[in-house]
């Protein structure tokens, strides 16, 4: 399913949240939504789900328009026919696993073969056996599946997701970030999600939309945003910069300790070092802020390197807008 | 150093133990012995014949059908409200969280006799509107008994059900909105399911209250030949042919039920409070209504307050201020002599100050035996513990009218070894008796919002255990003791059952003064006294409030 939103804007009282916006999210794709907390991107997912009421502007969902203020068209939430996994999981605890997921097949009394959907679909979340189990009972990644098993149930194309993996603890959340994109990718289905975990972000998607203060800073692929980031905030929130003056900067992997042809050559005092198992992080104090990569051996602090830097590896952007 | 603590603990909870079955258990027990020791001898078929008795089972059905009214009438004024304060713009306006506040801190009795002044033939309500002639009339009925009830404890199940709304998290419902259903099924599936346990405790409570209330079928209910279970076994105790194995036996029956719903609330309260996780990212839902929706939500806050405030402060007010009530409310016919009068006279200064007096002891008898018993259980292990506090909760479980025919039974029995009956003292210990759990509960809750880390702080950094508890633990739970000896001091303040049953001859107490000059002297001056007695409780909850908020905010 396309998502198509055109000159979005969106205020709560005087606090403008979104500026104007516009994104068009592929069918099939997975899309994140990437940004620091309070940057917009839960907002625009509600909005997109029904959820939220944008002040101008129009949001299609594959042929059907679901929000238009010109036509004077807003869709009910109910109407919108789209799968979303909350961020508290939102299961409703009253229900049994089996009742919450199929909750949605039921409001839309899509009740032929219903045994056998909610049945399926929890075997794809590996809970065949929990169905008569109440959410209370499960654990936290067991809830994020049964969350999860109710937005496919409903075989909407497209599950939007509200920062599904961060109520769960670090190892949890490395182990569902690989069964959710799985999934996803099986299930050829559009997801929509929203994390402000850049690892989550690059890991899992097709494109990445960085939001900044209710402002698209850029929308590309995981790879050119790493390397060809358009803005200094999008290249300070994604990956570690290491920064040679207000708009140069080039990233830890562009920076060794051999020379090698046309290589910049620094000479910097070490900072500090932190040994991580694989490999030595080092940082130094460089003119623009402390510069930091990895390398193979071990630095003492106060000790001066010669670093070299591959200048085609240097990356330019605009200046930060001081007022964003 | 261990065995030695412990032992000392044991010790102190022998002797609590030996204390509250003396105040507590012995009274209750008496009381059922009573119901079944028919002249000296244990007598099952006699027990129940009496129980049986037409009269008494008119009197069990009238309490439980005026129960089941009350609930259904108090849930009508109550679920609205409740929506409207927890969902809607009207939540911005904290302030009427005190104002239906009100109703339930007004003493029931207090409440009666202003709508009884209200509605009475020649009452305000015909003064003010001639033209209706005899209807307001009608309200002397078993309607108008519901109604005035359930006025009273609305407030207590609207902030039950304000509360169990406010901690659905929003996305619950959102996430039902996502799959696919409509508001008639949100509010059917998820909102109402959700809220159902709650709400069927705070009905239960709601039953148990209304069975145990004295005061408005002492004052209402009587007028209009209904009798309830606290009423006859007033009746039986204190008006010849006085028949205490009759008011012990409906006691008893009274006691059963109360305890079987309790028992039944606990059931509810265990099988339906699901976790609710309430972790990141949720918040409470809210509707926006539109401009005609806010005019009928502000219409219906009126309607209440006016219902459940207005009418009877004004009637209280209004006529302690009327000279001459056969004048009625007319220009010239006020005056401020009925509270001169109060101030003047001997029998009203004695009754202020025994009230100030039975106040401020058992308050402060209740606070230091309460915050002993938290201190001994929460350190205490086993059965011991469990049931030295579950005595001491006992009583705020029972109507307090057969705690008090206990007290009553049991002292006057042991009389000629202790003679306590019949004084001042009897009056503070039956209040002691009476109120102690609500020193436990505010101790025992503030104890829960201590971190057991802070305590085990302070021994870390050198702090002996007295020294700890007196600079870590008293403090901290100051306010919870604070707090109990102000409620303690309020409802003591107006008491009417026990002081009713147990004063000694002769000793007016603020609610017995109200309730004398109400009924046979100078009704005018009953109702300044009310007004006093609600101004000087008003004004110990704000001192309270005050001095609770300065704390917080150093």
């Amino acid at each position: 399913m396309k998502i198509q939103l055109k000159n979005i804007t969106k205020s709560f009282g005087n606090k403008r949240v979104i500026a104007p916006t516009d994104l068009t999210i592929e069918s099939g794709s997975f899309t994140t939504l990437l940004g620091p907390s309070g940057c917009g991107k839960t907002t625009l997912l509600r909005m997109i789900a029904g959820l939220e009421t944008p002040d101008t502007g129009e949001i299609r969902l594959g042929d059907t328009c679901a929000f238009s203020k010109e036509q004077k068209i807003n869709l009910p939430p109910e109407k919108r026919e789209l799968g979303f996994v909350f961020q508290d999981f939102a299961l409703w605890p009253h229900m049994t696993v089996f009742e919450n997921v199929a909750f949605g097949l039921r409001a839309r009394k899509q009740t032929k073969d219903l045994d056998h959907r909610v049945q399926e679909a929890l075997k794809a979340v590996h809970l065949e056996d929990y169905a008569h189990r109440y959410p209370h009972q499960l654990s936290g990644g067991q809830q994020q599946r049964v969350a999860f098993a109710r937005a496919i149930v409903i075989q909407s194309g497209c599950i939007l997701f509200d920062e599904p993996l961060s109520a769960l603890d670090a190892l949890l959340r490395e182990e569902m970030r690989h069964e959710l994109k799985d999934l996803v990718t099986q299930l050829n289905l559009t997801a929509v999600f929203v994390t402000h975990d850049q690892t989550e972000a690059m890991s899992m998607s097709d494109k990445i939309a960085v939001l900044n203060g209710g402002v698209v800073e850029q929308y590309d692929t995981p790879e050119q945003i790493y390397h060809h980031p358009a803005t200094a905030f999008v290249a300070r929130f994604v990956g570690k910069s290491n920064w040679i003056s207000d708009t140069q900067l080039f990233r830890p992997e562009a920076m060794s300790l051999e020379p090698r042809e046309g290589d910049q050559r620094y000479n910097l005092p070490v900072q500090g070092v932190q040994y991580l198992g694989d490999t030595y992080e080092i940082t130094l104090a460089a003119p623009h802020g402390n510069w930091m990569f990895h390398c193979d051996r071990k630095a003492i602090p106060g000790e001066t390197l010669s670093v070299y830097i591959d200048p085609n590896q240097i990356i330019s952007v605009k200046k930060e807008n001081p007022t964003t | 150093m261990r065995s030695t603590s412990t032992w000392k603990t044991n010790g102190i909870l022998w002797v609590l133990l030996l204390l509250l079955v003396g105040l507590i258990l012995c009274p209750l027990i008496t009381v059922f012995a009573r119901a079944v020791i028919i002249d000296g001898r244990l007598d099952l078929s006699q027990a129940w014949s009496i129980i049986a008795d037409k009269e008494n089972l008119q009197t069990i059905f009238n309490s439980l059908l005026l129960g089941v009214c009350v609930v259904l009438c108090s849930t009508v004024i109550a679920a609205p409200t409740a929506y409207l304060l927890a969902r809607t713009q009207l939540a911005k306006h904290r302030w009427m969280d005190i104002v239906f506040m009100v109703p339930f801190m007004t003493p029931p009795y207090i409440a009666s006799m202003g709508w009884i002044l209200f509605m009475q033939k020649r009452g305000l309500f015909q003064q003010l509107f001639p033209m209706t002639g005899s209807f307001s009339e009608g309200f002397f009925s078993f309607g108008g008994l519901v109604l005035v009830m359930s006025l009273h404890v609305f407030p207590f199940l609207m902030t039950m059900l304000k509360n169990a709304i406010l901690n659905i998290p929003a996305s619950l419902e959102e996430s039902g909105a996502v799959f696919g259903a409509g508001f008639g099924m949100r509010i059917r599936k998820i909102f109402a399911p959700l809220l159902t346990g709650n709400y069927a405790i705070g009905a239960l409570l709601v039953f148990v209250k209304t069975l145990s209330e004295y005061g408005t079928p002492y004052t209402l209910g009587r007028r209009i030949g209904f009798y309830v279970f606290t009423t006859d076994i007033h009746r039986y105790s204190t008006t010849a042919p006085i028949d205490f194995g009759r008011s012990a036996s409906l006691s008893s029956v009274l006691v059963c039920i109360c305890m079987g719903l309790w028992l039944l609330q606990n059931y509810i309260t265990n099988r339906t409070s699901y976790r609710l996780i309430s972790g990141k990212g949720s918040r409470p839902a809210r509707t926006n209504l539109s401009k005609g929706g806010m005019a009928l939500a502000w219409l219906w806050v009126a309607v209440v307050v006016i219902v459940a405030i207005g009418i009877p402060y004004f009637s209280i007010i209004a006529t302690s201020l009327i000279k001459l009530r056969g004048y009625g409310l007319a220009a010239g016919n006020f005056t401020f002599d009925h509270y001169q009068e109060l101030f003047t006279t001997s029998k009203s200064l004695d009754a202020i100050w025994n009230s100030i007096f039975l106040a401020v002891t058992s308050a402060t008898i209740c606070s230091v035996i309460g915050t002993i018993v938290v201190l001994t259980v929460r350190r205490a292990k086993g059965f011991l513990k469990k049931v030295v506090e579950g005595i001491s909760l006992l009583p705020e479980m029972l109507p307090g009218i057969v705690m008090v025919i206990g007290i009553m039974l049991f002292w006057n029995a042991i009389y000629k070894v202790i003679p306590l009956y019949n004084t001042m003292g009897i009056m503070v210990l039956a209040y002691v008796v009476l109120y102690l759990p609500y020193t436990v509960q505010y101790v025992t809750s503030s104890f829960t919002q201590i971190n057991e880390n802070l305590i085990q702080a302070g021994r870390t950094f050198g702090g002996s255990p007295a020294y700890v508890f007196r600079r870590v633990t008293l403090p901290m739970i100051s306010k919870g003791i604070l707090a109990g000896w102000m409620m303690i001091f309020i409802i003591s303040f107006r008491e009417l059952v026990t002081a009713s049953l147990i004063a000694p001859p002769n000793v007016l107490v603020v609610s017995t003064y109200i309730n004398r000059e109400f009924e046979q002297g100078s009704v005018s001056l009953g109702m300044a006294m009310a007004v006093l007695c609600v101004f000087i409780t008003t004004t110990a909850l704000l001192i309270m409030n005050a001095v609770a908020d300065r704390k917080k905010a150093a």
